[in-house]
């Protein structure tokens, strides 16, 4: 259906406020925007910029009254929803806005059959009898295409995989056939080749049901695909609006630009051809056993990772890819010996497979690690100094202690951070400086092999960006060797000389970073990349 | 291996540290709880009174002032003949007779309450237990021995010994929780075994059936309730390591190559110390109940131990002198409640979901 264009929302001049104490925070800075009917409008905005907040405005599900609205309207069909009777706004949430969550794990109840669920809905919103509700729940879970609807309807939220369970959640959303719906990153916990579902899903919905649709997200892939208009959030304002062919066209402001620029770019550098072998594995093998039957016989291992075989040289990049589950983060840890595995290990020509904790000890400063979340890598209790210290107290790097300090800053510098701020907590730091951070921890020690596990995936675009040219960068100048965890496959693309395509624990495909993404062999790889770069 | 020594070093540590933002915050809602944080000063004037106990309630003058000369008799001992008397033996400066040879040449300061804990007035309008009188504030008990002074040196054991008993058995009880958590697999299955098995004991009995062979002393019974009651905080902070231990910056102190008993005491245990020091208050009035209770059935503290236990004994069977238990009762229901309340105020304080306003 086209949009038309009768308003639907109109939000004018919003401003929210969070009261903490006597600290006021504001969230919301004078944000106006208009959703017509049938129309998918996309809100598009780094963490922290408001979008979901306002989001949340829209359907006065904020904690009032710790939230406030200073000034501002919002209108439903020309009535004012700000300051609206209790009644009206449950009558507007159950029959006029409905919203789908980011976190599918967490947003159905795991002790109600979905079938249930989704009735109850039905049943609250429409006043449908039992049985009736019963029917139309297996009609909407046909709508949102969930394979076996009529079977599923007795399986519980556990039985059901990450997409399916997001479409549950879109059905039951759908089930007061809303006049808007609102999608706060739908599919930002979701794999790549899932994500592709889901949004496929909500195309062929949008254009089934006559309804309108707001999709935030930070993703711009996204944006362009599905949405008519797009607003530009940051810091609480709008920045730029119009229609979204135009805006990725021809962006106005600054950052919008950016935003679209900041897709991971570039490809990785040469190794150097001199470079020598820093480690190696050969078929390596992680089972959690779990034993079954009175006599533990039945062995029901899960074969996290299943004889796999990879070298890694100085100034080498070899990308890991993979799904949630596939084993890709357990095959760093294990080649670390931070997790017990079997099969040989080689670390600068020392066989460390067989090695304990303690004879690992003086090995550890060759070989480092970075997680993906920077904000539980960091001790929250230690200061930024005492972090990097740490390691080099292990290894007795630097004799006194302005040496280390010396070198504290140095690793600082190395990592774009001030190092004045080397007496203050983690906390006091964004997201890509604390990962900066956990970069310079690792790099004190002046290792040689790095595991980077999803270092750029909990981060916004532009920050991604930025910390991936950081690590190509220490890679050349230190001749470092990496292995690079992600399910990202642009930023994959953008670091990694050899593939790694892991499947349940199995390698599906390995070669050349440019053979894997020109011509793919396996049909996963396929998937994946079409998934991901379309 | 790690000692209890380098635990209870970090906890210092720990307290010594510049105050974080955290810090400040849980200070904040400690003092938001107006109730605790009145409880924690009156508990802590109390407790530090009650610790000059010998000063305030004592059969032994603060000064005597002789012939020109001044003694001290709370802090050394002296002769009746030093004061012109007949024996060699230690002054007894409650006798009317050494009360006059020293009045006749000098001056005595007595303490407040001029009576120790042990000290029996034979000089009673009544047979014991005498009702309050202007002597014996609170009136005596059965055995003619000032109520006010044994409440307040029986105020200072419990709390001592409850302090004692819960610092020991938290100490612990962290440790075993932490190596349980922190390694988990056959040492965290293994003592979680023996931990069920032990706390299986009967308790009482055991204390009853002792205390009829051994002559139960302060020690004697620390050590005994030890025993139990380093097993309260295990649960909680194995529960709070096995979380912790799979943090990331656990995984990154690892890859560093930190040692495991660095990694407990510095990464670790500031997290499970937050859900350990909520407890505290808690196992401390557990500790002061139970041995109360023990006091109260007679397998407590040796005989003519100024103890709280007693004394509610005494009120029970002297019915008919209600200063005694109403006493007793006062005592120990304004000390638990003060450390209630203060537990309340500590529990506010590190409640996360607690925010100020």
């Amino acid at each position: 259906m086209q949009p038309s264009n009768k308003k639907l929302i109109s939000v004018k001049d919003l401003y929210v406020t969070f009261n903490s104490g006597k600290k006021k925070t504001e969230a919301v800075r004078g944000v106006t925007l208009n959703i017509n009917k049938g129309e998918t409008v996309a809100l598009v905005g780094e963490s922290g910029s408001g979008k979901s907040v306002t989001a949340l405005s829209l359907m006065q599900l904020l904690p009032y009254p710790l939230a406030q609205h200073p000034s501002g309207s919002i209108k439903l069909d020309g009535k004012e929803i700000i300051g609206a009777n209790k009644k009206t706004i449950r009558e507007i949430r159950g029959n006029r806005i409905s919203m789908v969550f980011q976190e599918p794990m967490t947003s159905l109840n795991p002790l109600h059959s979905i079938g249930r669920q989704v009735a109850e809905a039905l049943i609250v919103n429409k006043a449908l009898r039992k049985s009736e509700a019963w029917r139309e729940a297996q009609k909407l879970l046909k709508l949102v295409s969930l394979g076996a609807a009529s079977e599923r309807m007795n399986a519980y939220p556990h039985e059901l995989s990450g997409g399916q369970r997001q479409r549950v959640m879109i059905a039951m959303a759908l089930s007061c056939s809303p006049d808007l719906l609102i999608a706060d990153e739908p599919t930002t916990a979701l794999d790549v080749t899932v994500q592709a579902e889901i949004l496929e899903l909500l195309k062929d919905l949008k254009k089934r049901l006559a309804m309108s649709m707001l999709l935030i997200t930070h993703d711009l892939n996204i944006v362009r695909g599905l949405s008519d208009r797009m607003y530009v959030m940051k810091d609480g304002h709008i920045l730029e609006e119009g229609i979204t062919s135009l805006v990725f066209s021809s962006p106005k402001s600054e950052y919008t630009k950016l935003l679209i620029d900041s897709e991971p770019k570039g490809v990785p550098l040469l190794p150097p051809s001199d470079s020598r072998e820093v480690i190696r594995c050969d078929s390596l093998r992680v089972y959690f056993s779990k034993k079954s039957g009175i006599f533990r016989r039945h062995d029901r291992s899960i074969k996290a990772v299943d004889d796999v075989s990879l070298v890694v040289k100085e100034g080498q990049t070899v990308g890991v890819v993979g799904e949630s589950g596939s084993g890709k983060t357990t095959l760093g840890l294990a080649l670390l010996r931070l997790q017990q595995s079997s099969g040989n290990i080689v670390f600068q020509g020392t066989v460390i497979s067989k090695k304990g904790f303690r004879a690992m000890r003086p090995l550890r400063r060759d070989m480092q690690i970075v997680f993906q979340d920077p904000f539980s890598s960091l001790s929250p209790r230690m200061s930024v100094s005492e972090i990097i210290t740490e390691g080099m107290l292990v290894h007795g790097i630097g004799k006194n202690r302005s040496e280390r300090e010396h070198l504290i800053v140095n690793s600082l510098k190395e990592v774009s951070v001030d190092p004045d701020v080397r007496n203050r907590y983690p906390h006091e730091f964004s997201g890509g400086q604390r990962q900066r951070i956990a970069i310079a921890r690792a790099l004190a020690l002046k290792p040689k092999f790095m595991v980077l596990d999803e270092p750029t995936s909990s981060l916004d675009m532009t920050v991604q960006m930025q910390i991936i040219d950081l690590l190509r960068e220490l890679q050349e100048r230190r001749r470092l060797a990496y292995l690079f965890i992600s399910h990202d496959l642009r930023v994959i693309r953008a670091l990694s000389h050899e593939v790694i395509v892991l499947k349940d624990g199995i390698v599906l495909e390995r070669g050349s970073s440019e053979k894997i993404f020109n011509q793919p062999t396996h049909d996963y790889t396929r998937n994946l990349i079409s998934a991901a770069l379309n | 291996m790690f000692s209890l020594w380098r635990i209870s070093r970090s906890i210092l540590f720990f307290r010594e540290r510049r105050l974080s933002p955290i810090t400040r915050r849980r200070l904040a809602n400690f003092k938001a709880n107006r109730r605790g944080y009145i409880s924690l000063w009156i508990f802590l004037v109390l407790f530090l009174f009650s610790l000059f106990s010998e000063f305030i309630a004592n059969d032994k003058p603060l000064v005597v002032h002789y012939k020109g000369d001044t003694y001290f008799p709370i802090f050394s001992t002296y002769s009746e003949q030093t004061f012109g008397g007949e024996f060699q033996t230690e002054a007894d400066y409650r006798d009317p007779y050494v009360k006059d040879l020293i009045n006749e040449e000098g001056w005595i300061l007595w303490p407040l309450i001029p009576y120790s804990y042990t000290t029996i007035n034979y000089d009673l309008p009544q047979p014991a237990p005498s009702p309050p009188t202007l002597d014996n504030w609170l009136g005596t008990d059965d055995q003619g021995r000032d109520v006010l002074a044994r409440v307040i040196y029986g105020f200072r054991i419990s709390v001592v010994f409850g302090l004692t008993l819960t610092l020991i058995s938290s100490l612990v009880g962290i440790a075993a929780g932490a190596i349980q958590g922190y390694f988990g697999g056959w040492i965290d299955l293994g003592l979680q075994r023996f931990i069920e098995i032990w706390s299986g004991l009967p308790q009482l009995f055991l204390f009853i059936t002792l205390a009829a062979i051994i002559e139960p002393s302060f020690w004697l019974i620390l050590s005994l309730m030890l025993l139990f009651q380093w097993m309260a905080l295990v649960g909680v902070v194995r529960a709070e390591f096995l979380r912790v231990r799979n943090f990331d910056y656990i995984r990154a102190a690892r890859a560093l190559g930190v040692r495991d008993s660095t990694i407990i005491v510095r990464h670790a245990l500031p997290n499970a110390m937050v859900s350990a020091l909520t407890f505290l208050p808690f196992i401390l009035n557990g500790s002061i109940t139970t041995l109360t209770a023990l006091d109260f059935l007679g397998f407590g503290l040796p005989a003519g131990s100024p103890s709280l236990g007693e004394l509610l004994q005494q009120g029970k069977s002297n019915l008919q002198a209600p200063w005694l238990g109403f006493t007793a009762f006062a005592v120990i229901a304004l000390m638990l409640s003060l450390l209630i309340f203060v537990g309340e105020a500590v529990r506010d304080a590190f409640d996360p979901r607690k925010l100020l306003g």
